[in-house]
């Protein structure tokens, strides 16, 4: 369970990793970025080795030595570094999914990085350019400085498992460190509660590494505990960092020195001997002042995490989804009491069913949208891959990301990314030319594809737009014919082209590359969309790019619904496609001459008898009803024979044998516990064209 | 009765195995009956396998009770584990090595 906890927080730490890199690729100056994947390397490292996977924290200890270096301004950004970072947080990933990744291949990343290290020349070990005065002002973490560090953990801290000890021996590897521990606090064996901590500790550290590297050292701990890291001094020379410690030792080893005149001495001292105090101290407040800035930026985002954590609950999604199923139980129970109170006739019945109705309704709308996440989280990932390739094939992409915050079910985001990022990978290798083409075509070099989110109505519309040469419908052709898609001598418009590519195994690629070519691909996109009950659509201008448009139910689980009905049966029509409902009469249909078509508003409009597409016996009744549904910008009626009325429906899949009925979606259980088939127009209105 | 307190004087309490935090307590109950039995509070420490900052608090506290009491206090046979380990946490002042 606690390694659970591990691998999901640290998948989330890589993630943040990745979109850290992603960024200071385009700001390589930007230090906070460099702090932040310095943070999350170390956080990797030091939760790793505190679970036991020390391959991990192995690992990924080489890769934070080297954002050290750039972190104290040791080695510059480069995009090698970057994307040797990318491929080892790779290897972590993998790592942390449970996968054996071999040592030689982790020790191969890390020459990689060390090889980058010595192309990089100019740049003196650390080890060895501490001693030398280096150029102060810069970043104060390249100061030599004794820190004296107060810590007081938490009550707790034992039970939380956290080795001391090894805190200890960390902040020692950072520089010289005098360790005391006081026991002041610790009472006698009666009053002692031996699992809680009393003892608390000074320690007088020397380091270069700033305060930074002595704060990553507790950052396990700082939550519950009282830490305190002031500067004392910095120092230039190594003969004063030696006088500074043996004055700090000897103070210490009086024992129980009050720690404030140990402060007031290591301040004091070099104000009153030397001659460079004045010069010094310029800098010093110089430093100073850096570091309460540095400190304020750091509080107000540790304030905003502080937020973030305290407001926010992790659930397993097991348990949303078991919620997510109780409503909708709910939700049919609600029906069936709104059902029986209006036969009743008792009107305090149906004031109670109206009020428990609009709580459910309100109720499962919440719910719902406990399961909603912003799409953004998926899209960053995209970035990456768009990186990636566009390298690798030669090509200069940007990716523009829209409508980020657009919220999507939890479960539809996740099995929306596989489509995706297919319907990417096309666009970058198939789409977007080569920057040599896209000049001689007269457009600008770097393409673009752009993926945008947006909410109508019910539906969440995604779309993905290239810039590129978009699709030869001529080679599309040819290559239908070739396999016999398109019969003879049919001509087909520009848009039933556009479809044969999501026929199986389609592929106009003349050579099978490692990104796409395969034939694997959009046939696999369309049912991965469709299963989403989403439908896909695609728009294409030759030389001027392509656009995919996915539309996506906002929710899996429950929909409004029209209930309606014929002969016996009873349909759920979507709410999110009814338009209007007209009356039609046996004249009217009559007057049609056995065209199915109605007039709306002096226009005639098509529509389909569910009496005749589901051979339902009996005969027209006098009036019935004509549903005019718009689906996927087409309009066409549903005549019914009657119309019930909204309905709540809480969607339930067909099994197994029904997947290949095309124009139902589901079935639903109705109030009195028969079930209603759950209609998809979009499809009853394709299967109308063909 | 007495003979057997003579004995305990004569013998030092030995602490066997883990002195870390889940033991803590149960050795704390030991240790607060052995420490009223006896004049000279010494604690063999040969037998220990594994310690925490939590053990080394218990006998910090063992320490403050002997001395509240005027006893003499005495850790001996430390392993050198566990010495490295005062010395880790900077607790030599309150842990004599003999």
């Amino acid at each position: 369970m606690e390694t659970d906890i591990y691998k999901t927080e640290a998948i989330e730490i890589l993630d943040d990793l990745e979109a850290a890199l992603l960024e200071l690729e385009e700001r390589p100056e930007d230090m906070p970025l460099v702090n932040r994947i310095f943070r999350a390397l170390h956080t990797i490292k030091g939760s790793g080795k505190m679970f036991g996977f020390d391959d991990i924290a192995d690992f990924t200890h080489e890769i934070e030595n080297i954002y050290d270096r750039v972190r104290s301004g040791n080695l510059a950004v480069s995009q090698a570094l970057i994307s040797l970072t990318l491929a080892s947080g790779d290897i972590i990933r993998r790592m942390v999914h449970g996968e054996e990744v071999p040592l030689a291949e982790r020790q191969a990343m890390i020459s990689r990085f060390q090889g980058m290290l010595q192309r990089e020349k100019g740049l003196a070990d650390p080890a060895l350019s501490s001693p030398q005065p280096q150029p102060r002002a810069i970043a104060q973490d390249k100061q030599t400085a004794i820190w004296r560090i107060r810590f007081k953990p938490g009550q707790n801290i034992f039970q939380t498992g956290t080795n001391l000890a090894r805190l200890f021996a960390e902040l020692r590897e950072l520089g010289e460190c005098t360790v005391v521990g006081h026991c002041q606090e610790v009472p006698d064996l009666a009053g002692l509660d031996p699992q809680s901590c009393y003892l608390s500790w000074d320690i007088v550290l020397t380091t270069g590494r700033g305060e930074q590297a002595i704060r990553d050292v507790f950052i396990f701990v700082e939550g519950d505990s009282d830490i305190e890291i002031t500067v004392l001094e910095d120092a230039d020379s190594v003969g004063q960092i030696e006088q500074h410690r043996r004055l700090g030792e000897i103070l210490v080893e009086k024992g129980d020195i009050a720690q404030d005149k140990l402060a007031e001495i290591l301040a004091h001292r070099p104000l009153i001997g030397q001659t460079l105090v004045k010069e010094k101290l310029v800098h010093q407040s110089l430093v100073k002042s850096a570091l309460a800035e540095q400190q304020h930026i750091r509080k107000l985002s540790e304030k905003q995490k502080e937020i973030e954590s305290s407001d926010s609950v992790r659930v397993t999604a097991n348990k949303l989804d078991t919620l997510v199923n109780l409503v909708g139980e709910l939700v049919i129970v609600q029906a069936r009491l709104s059902q029986h109170s209006t036969l009743s006739c008792d009107p305090i019945a149906v004031t109670i069913a109206e009020e428990v109705e609009r709580l459910t309704t309100e109720l499962r709308d919440n719910t719902m949208s406990l399961r909603m996440l912003p799409i953004g989280t998926t899209f960053s990932k995209f970035k990456r891959l768009v990186r990636d390739l566009s390298k690798e094939l030669g090509k200069d992409i940007v990716l523009e990301m829209e409508g980020e915050e657009t919220q999507l079910d939890k479960s539809v985001i996740e099995q929306l990314n596989d489509p995706l990022v297919h319907i990417i990978r096309n666009s970058i290798d198939h789409g977007i030319e080569s920057p040599e083409a896209r000049l001689a075509r007269g457009k600008v070099k770097t393409g673009v594809i752009k993926l945008s989110a947006a909410q109508s109505g019910a539906d969440v519309v995604i779309s993905i737009t290239d810039d590129g040469a978009g699709l030869d419908t001529a080679k599309i052709r040819a290559k239908a014919r070739e396999r016999d898609l398109i019969a003879d001598g049919r001509e087909l418009s520009e848009e039933e082209v556009y479809q044969l590519i999501f026929e199986p195994g389609f592929s106009t690629a003349e050579v099978v590359s490692g990104v796409s070519g395969r034939g694997v691909g959009m046939d696999v996109v369309k049912r991965g969309v469709e299963a989403l009950r989403g439908h896909i659509e695609i728009a294409s201008r030759p030389g001027q790019g392509t656009q995919i448009t996915i539309r996506l139910p906002l929710t899996l689980a429950i929909i409004d619904g029209l209930l309606v009905e014929t002969g016996s049966e009873k349909y759920v029509i979507p709410q999110a496609a009814v338009l209007e409902c007209f009356e039609q009469t046996r004249e009217d249909i009559e007057n049609a001459h056995g065209n199915n078509v109605i007039n709306v508003w002096g226009q005639m409009m098509p529509y389909i008898c569910l009496r005749q597409r589901f051979a339902i016996a009996g005969d027209i009744p006098p009036s019935r009803r004509v549903i005019l549904c718009e689906a996927n910008g087409r309009k066409a009626g549903l005549a019914v024979d009657r119309v019930i009325g909204n309905y709540q429906t809480v969607i339930k899949p067909l099994g197994e044998v029904y997947k290949k009925v095309e124009c139902i979606s589901g079935a639903t259980i109705l109030g009195d516990g028969t079930v209603a088939l759950i209609l998809d127009p979009v499809k009853l209105m394709e299967e109308r064209q063909t | 009765m007495d003979e057997q307190q003579e004995r305990r004087e004569a013998e030092a309490y030995k602490i066997d195995g883990d002195l870390t935090i889940c033991r803590v307590a149960e050795l704390r109950e030991r240790l607060l009956t052995f420490v009223v039995t006896v004049n000279e509070v010494e604690v063999d420490l040969r037998g220990v396998t594994d310690c925490d900052a939590a053990g080394l608090q218990l006998l910090v506290s063992l320490k403050r009770t002997a001395e509240e009491a005027g006893k003499q206090f005495l850790l001996t046979n430390l392993p050198s584990s566990l010495v490295e380990l005062i010395r880790g946490l900077g607790l030599e002042a309150a842990c004599p090595v003999e």
